[in-house]
C-alpha cells in the first residue's frame, strides 16, 4: 500500500524521530511505513490522519477497486 | 539520517567480518574445550546452533554497551536510535546469549561429556527464567511493528519445524529410522526459532543495511 506518510512529515519539518515520539512508536516503525515494508494499524493509522489533519484514503493509497455489481 | 551506499557496505563489511571472525574463533574454542569428547550429530547440531545464540547475544550486547560502535555494527540509522532501542536490544542480548550457553551446556554435558550435569541443569533454569522473564518485559516494550514481527516469527518457526518433527518422529515410530536424538531435536527447534526470526523480518525488507 502506498502513502504520503514522509511528505506529510517533511512539510511538518519534523524528523522520523519527532514523528514517532509522537505518535508513540519506534523510528524503525515510521521507516517501515514510509518505505511502503509495513501497513500500520487502524488506530495507528487514524492517528497519523489526526496529526497530519487529513482523511485516512489521502493518507494511504489501495489500487483496488470494488468490483462491478451487475 | 539516511546513510550512503558505500558507508552501508562499509558497515555490511564490517559486521559481517567481525561476525565470521568471532564464529570461526567461537567454534575452535568449543571444539578445543570439548577435547576427546565424540561430537556426534546431536552434539555437533546443538553446540553448532548455540554457539550463533551466543555470538548473536554477544554482539548486540557489545552494540548496546557502547552506542559509539554499536551504530556502526548494527542495524541502526544512527546512535540515536541505538539509544531509543537499547534497552530492548539489551534483554534480547541477555537472552540470546542465556539461550546459547545452555545450549553449548547440553552439547558438552550428558554421557562422555566435559560439561558438569550440574552446570547445564543450571544453565538450562537460567534460560528458562530469561525466557519469562525477557518475554514479558519486551512484550511491554513493543511498539506495533516488533509485536507483528514477533508473532510472524513464532508463525514461520512452528511452519518450519511441525513438518520437520512429525515427518521424523513418524518414520522413528514406524520403525523406517532409528530413535531421535533429543539433543538434535532441541537444536533443530532452537534453529527453527531463529529462522522464523530471519525470515519474517527478511521479508519485510528490515535485514537490508540501513
Amino acid at each position: 500500500m502506498r502513502n504520503i506518510v514522509r511528505e506529510l512529515r517533511e512539510q511538518k519539518g519534523w524528523s522520523q524521530g519527532e514523528l514517532a515520539r509522537r505518535l508513540g512508536v519506534s523510528r524503525q516503525t515510521i521507516n517501515a511505513v514510509e518505505t511502503d515494508k509495513y501497513d500500520p494499524s487502524l488506530p495507528l493509522a487514524l492517528r497519523m490522519a489526526l496529526l497530519f489533519d487529513v482523511p485516512v484514503p489521502s493518507l494511504f493509497m489501495d489500487d483496488w477497486k470494488p468490483e462491478q455489481l451487475k | 539520517m539516511s546513510v550512503t551506499k558505500p558507508a552501508k557496505l562499509r558497515k555490511t563489511m564490517l559486521s559481517s567480518g567481525i561476525g565470521f571472525i568471532a564464529g570461526v574463533g567461537g567454534v575452535m574454542g568449543f571444539y578445543a574445550l570439548g577435547g576427546d569428547v565424540e561430537w556426534n550429530g546431536g552434539r555437533a547440531a546443538a553446540g553448532g546452533v548455540g554457539l550463533v545464540y551466543l555470538m548473536t547475544g554477544l554482539f548486540a550486547l557489545l552494540g548496546a554497551a557502547v552506542p559509539g560502535l554499536g551504530a556502526r555494527l548494527l542495524n541502526v540509522s544512527d546512535i540515536e536510535e541505538l539509544l531509543e532501542q537499547r534497552a530492548l536490544l539489551m534483554g534480547s542480548a541477555l537472552w540470546f546469549i542465556a539461550f546459547g550457553v545452555m545450549l553449548l551446556c547440553l552439547a558438552g554435558a550428558g554421557p562422555g561429556g566435559f560439561v558438569p550435569d550440574a552446570l547445564a541443569i543450571a544453565a538450562v533454569a537460567v534460560a528458562f527464567v530469561s525466557t519469562v522473564v525477557v518475554t514479558l518485559r519486551q512484550w511491554r516494550l513493543y511498539d506495533e511493528l516488533l509485536r507483528q514481527l514477533s508473532w510472524e516469527s513464532s508463525a514461520f518457526a512452528t511452519t518450519l519445524i511441525l513438518p520437520v518433527l512429525i515427518l521424523w518422529g513418524g518414520a522413528v515410530q514406524l520403525g523406517y529410522v532409528g530413535s531421535m536424538d533429543p539433543l538434535a531435536v532441541i537444536a533443530l527447534a532452537s534453529a527453527a526459532i531463529l529462522a522464523g526470526a530471519v525470515i519474517a523480518t527478511g521479508r519485510r525488507g528490515l535485514l537490508a543495511q540501513r
